[in-house]
């Protein structure tokens, strides 16, 4: 048996709040007929996490509908072929020695076409990641890529994911510039900004998947919290009765630290914060019953939420 | 028996691989080729197996072992080779018949706009698509240049020299599958079929490249009455292609000791080895001094001396030639000895020789009616040998004579040139029940090689061997 998610490298994503906004965004913008949306966030705020999540599940959209996640490498110029090989690489095709752009194109259209016929629609949806390192070009290379698949019958459509406290990129041009009609019209008409956990409310949700809508091993019907601290969850201990308390210890050492109040927390340090009260504490502690004021300071300590928005603040002092 | 490929090629762009039942190595080829946009040069990288462009690229993937298991692996990611893409499992008998016949590539114009090809469609018998009920194509349609032929130019699987090009993606990428329930009900039919009938029927043919036996051979295999409904499929037998068909008439008790041994003489005259006088029947009697009739019907009445008239079982004539015989015109027709007729089976064309040994071989070795020749099957091999030994006899007998007498060659039917004789056997567990023949296309004579050709080289052989033996000998004294 393999180890418990929470205890392996690259835990598994589960769903949040703003999880939920960026995917109301995304299908609001299929309904329109759009052909993409600007997904942007700060560093560390959980945006690929989030791209992670929805591309292992297809259960957010009704329909059947293909999806897939690149992420885009950095680079100083592109050839004329290179944006289509980058998809192609991407979805682990073979790649011939030569082969021209044109052919790549289409290699990559019948791809795409031929993973809608398995799935029985005719969506796609892919997240570009680091979609600040687009070259104005690549939103052309989008543009005839949407027109082929639209000729056959599919609707193609693009996540941009951009970091938004990122700078000195091409993609500035197009952001700050003026995109062309079909380019603006296509993708960067519909826009939203992806948060962090903003209120109790919401990590009180965020602490509930680990109560009831996570399970390990499978079919045992064995909640996260459940695992790590078996003899207080069967007493009716719930980590989401945690929630306020976890808030209110976060706005206290903000406070201390000096940083402003209002504020909306990362998913990098709210996920390590998490998952180190858990298996760091409730595992290893005798006779667990609940988490005190230091156990959570502790795992705010360890999960760096005091130099993760020291140094978002510093950016922006920077700038 | 599985129709379809078990598993999805990885890193290649298919559409539904999985569900075109009966798919060809070539046809995969095609649709991964295609679909991917990747070109010849590409394939040694992409499916991991090299070609030279003189190949014929679905022979190579019929026939090749290595080169299949390559793309299997490509495709499936498992080294099992598909059984649907070896081209005997589409043969409905035993035998290999691509050894003597020249391979094409042969595709069905609606069935190639979706990249499909099967090797049912590269079956002689097989001359319309079952399921478009179109004529196989084995070259361009505008401008007549084999599919190999346009590969070697373009570098593209399918596409012609002249722009035609039969493939369509968006037909491959379509949202329906085209045809899937009709392949699978065809193909799963005309497997079992032939799979059965593998261990019942067997092929018999010259031994020779004959390119002019597709006919012949297609002639032989009849629809059976499960593919009834894909009959237009079939090759529709020609007049042009002369067939013959041979029943097993079963006796009410076994023949008699006397007539059994004339038949295994009969055989056994025939038996595969040096060439020498073969036994015949007297009911050959008549239908080979027939031959020889015939064919001297044509010649002048000064072509022959009255004692090869005689040789010949000729009438006598006041006009024959004066002089001295010739032995070999003497020698060549039926003899008369005592109570035995005799022939030289060296003047039988070489390939008709061997046709002949085959058939023997079976009658004395292989029958199992041997324990009770009541079921009929040695008469209907007996009888099957003297129908392929007639028009043999008038084909070796005019090539030697014609020597001395060109004038043989004026004959109508002897003028095309030679054809050899394709035998399809039926058995069943009394030995054979059926014999057809057909026999190939008239071919020109230069072509033809008589049995007797081989005694100079065996002679020329062991006197080489001799030589040098004795040379060793002297070396070693």
């Amino acid at each position: 048996m393999s180890a418990h998610p929470l205890l392996m490298r690259l835990r598994p994503p589960f769903a949040t709040r703003p999880i939920e906004r960026m995917t109301n965004a995304i299908l609001s913008a299929i309904d329109c007929e759009y052909r993409g949306i600007v997904i942007h966030g700060m560093a560390r705020f959980g945006k690929s996490w989030a791209v992670r999540y929805l591309t292992s599940t297809n259960s957010w959209l009704q329909d059947s509908f293909y999806s897939a996640r690149i992420s885009v490498p950095m680079s100083h110029k592109r050839t004329e072929g290179a944006f289509f090989s980058l998809w192609l690489d991407r979805f682990s095709m073979i790649l011939p020695e030569r082969c021209s752009a044109l052919q790549r194109q289409a290699r990559l259209r019948n791809f795409l076409i031929s993973k809608c016929l398995e799935s029985g629609g005719n969506l796609i949806v892919v997240f570009l990641d680091e979609a600040q390192r687009l070259f104005p070009d690549d939103y052309e290379h989008l543009c005839t890529l949407d027109n082929d698949l639209t000729d056959a019958g599919y609707m193609l459509f693009v996540v941009l994911v951009v970091q938004s406290d990122y700078t000195g990129t091409a993609m500035e041009k197009i952001y700050d510039g003026n995109p062309p009609p079909h380019v603006r019209g296509r993708y960067l008409v519909r826009r939203h900004e992806f948060g962090g956990l903003n209120g109790q409310e919401e990590i009180a949700h965020a602490l509930g998947r680990m109560d009831e809508n996570s399970e390990w091993p499978e079919g045992s019907g064995c909640s996260y919290s459940a695992y790590f601290a078996k003899d207080a969850f069967s007493k009716g201990w719930r980590l989401r009765s945690h929630a306020d308390q976890i808030y209110q210890r976060a706005v206290r050492m903000r406070g201390q630290a000096g940083l402003p109040a209002g504020w909306t927390w990362p998913m990098k340090s709210f996920e390590v914060c998490v998952n180190y009260l858990l298996t760091n504490i409730a595992a290893q502690r005798q006779n667990f019953t609940d988490f005190s004021d230091e156990d959570i300071d502790e795992a705010l300590k360890a999960a760096g939420f005091i130099e993760l928005e020291r140094s978002r603040g510093s950016e922006r002092d920077e700038e | 028996m599985i129709l379809t490929l078990p598993s999805h090629a990885h890193g290649l762009v298919h559409a539904r691989l999985d569900r075109q039942a009966g798919i060809s190595g070539f046809g995969t080829l095609l649709h991964l080729a295609r679909l991917n946009h990747f070109t010849g040069r590409d394939f040694a990288t992409a499916f991991g197996f090299g070609f030279q462009y003189r190949e014929d690229l679905s022979q190579i993937l019929a026939f090749s072992a290595a080169r299949q298991v390559r793309l299997a692996r490509v495709v499936t990611g498992m080294e099992d080779v598909p059984e649907v893409w070896h081209a005997p499992a589409w043969q409905p008998f035993e035998g290999n018949l691509w050894q003597w016949i020249p391979w094409r590539l042969r595709i069905c114009p609606c069935c190639a706009r979706t990249g499909y090809h099967t090797n049912l469609c590269q079956m002689p018998w097989i001359a319309r698509c079952p399921w478009h009920d179109v004529g196989l194509l084995e070259q361009c349609r505008r401008c007549g240049t084999s599919w190999a032929e346009g590969f070697k130019h373009t570098n593209i699987l399918l596409q012609c020299p002249c722009g035609l090009d039969y493939f369509k993606e968006h037909a491959l990428l379509g949202r329906t599958l085209a045809q899937e329930t009709q392949r699978q009900g065809l193909i799963g039919a005309y497997l079992t079929w032939a799979q059965a009938q593998r261990s019942t029927a067997a092929l018999i043919g010259p031994e020779e490249s004959d390119p002019g036996a597709k006919q012949a051979i297609a002639t032989l295999v009849a629809p059976p009455a499960s593919l009834r409904p894909w009959a237009s499929m079939w090759h529709r037998a020609s007049y042009e292609t002369h067939r013959r068909e041979l029943w097993r008439r079963p006796a009410s008790q076994c023949p008699e000791q006397a007539v059994r041994t004339g038949i295994i003489q009969y055989a056994e005259s025939f038996w595969p080895g040096l060439p020498g006088m073969a036994k015949l029947p007297q009911t050959l009697c008549s239908p080979l001094v027939g031959v020889t009739r015939e064919l001297a019907a044509g010649l002048p009445d000064a072509a022959l001396t009255s004692r090869e008239r005689e040789a010949w079982s000729l009438a006598p004539n006041k006009h024959a030639a004066g002089g001295c015989s010739r032995l070999e015109l003497l020698l060549l027709p039926l003899q008369r000895v005592v109570d035995g007729l005799y022939l030289d089976v060296r003047v039988l064309p070489r390939s008709a020789y061997r046709t002949l040994s085959q058939l023997a071989h079976r009658l004395i070795d292989n029958d199992p009616s041997y324990a009770h020749g009541a079921s009929g099957s040695h008469a209907l091999l007996a009888d099957a040998m003297s129908k392929i030994l007639a028009p043999a006899y008038a084909a070796g007998f005019t090539l030697v004579a014609g020597r001395h007498l060109p004038a043989l060659y004026d004959h109508p039917r002897l003028r095309a040139g030679y054809r050899s004789p394709w035998l399809l056997v039926d058995r069943d567990l009394q030995g054979a029940l059926s014999v057809r023949i057909a026999w190939s296309q008239r071919r020109s004579w230069t072509c033809i090689e008589l049995a007797d050709q081989t005694q100079p080289k065996l002679r020329r052989k062991s006197r080489h061997t001799k030589k040098n033996s004795s040379r060793a000998q002297r070396l070693r004294g």
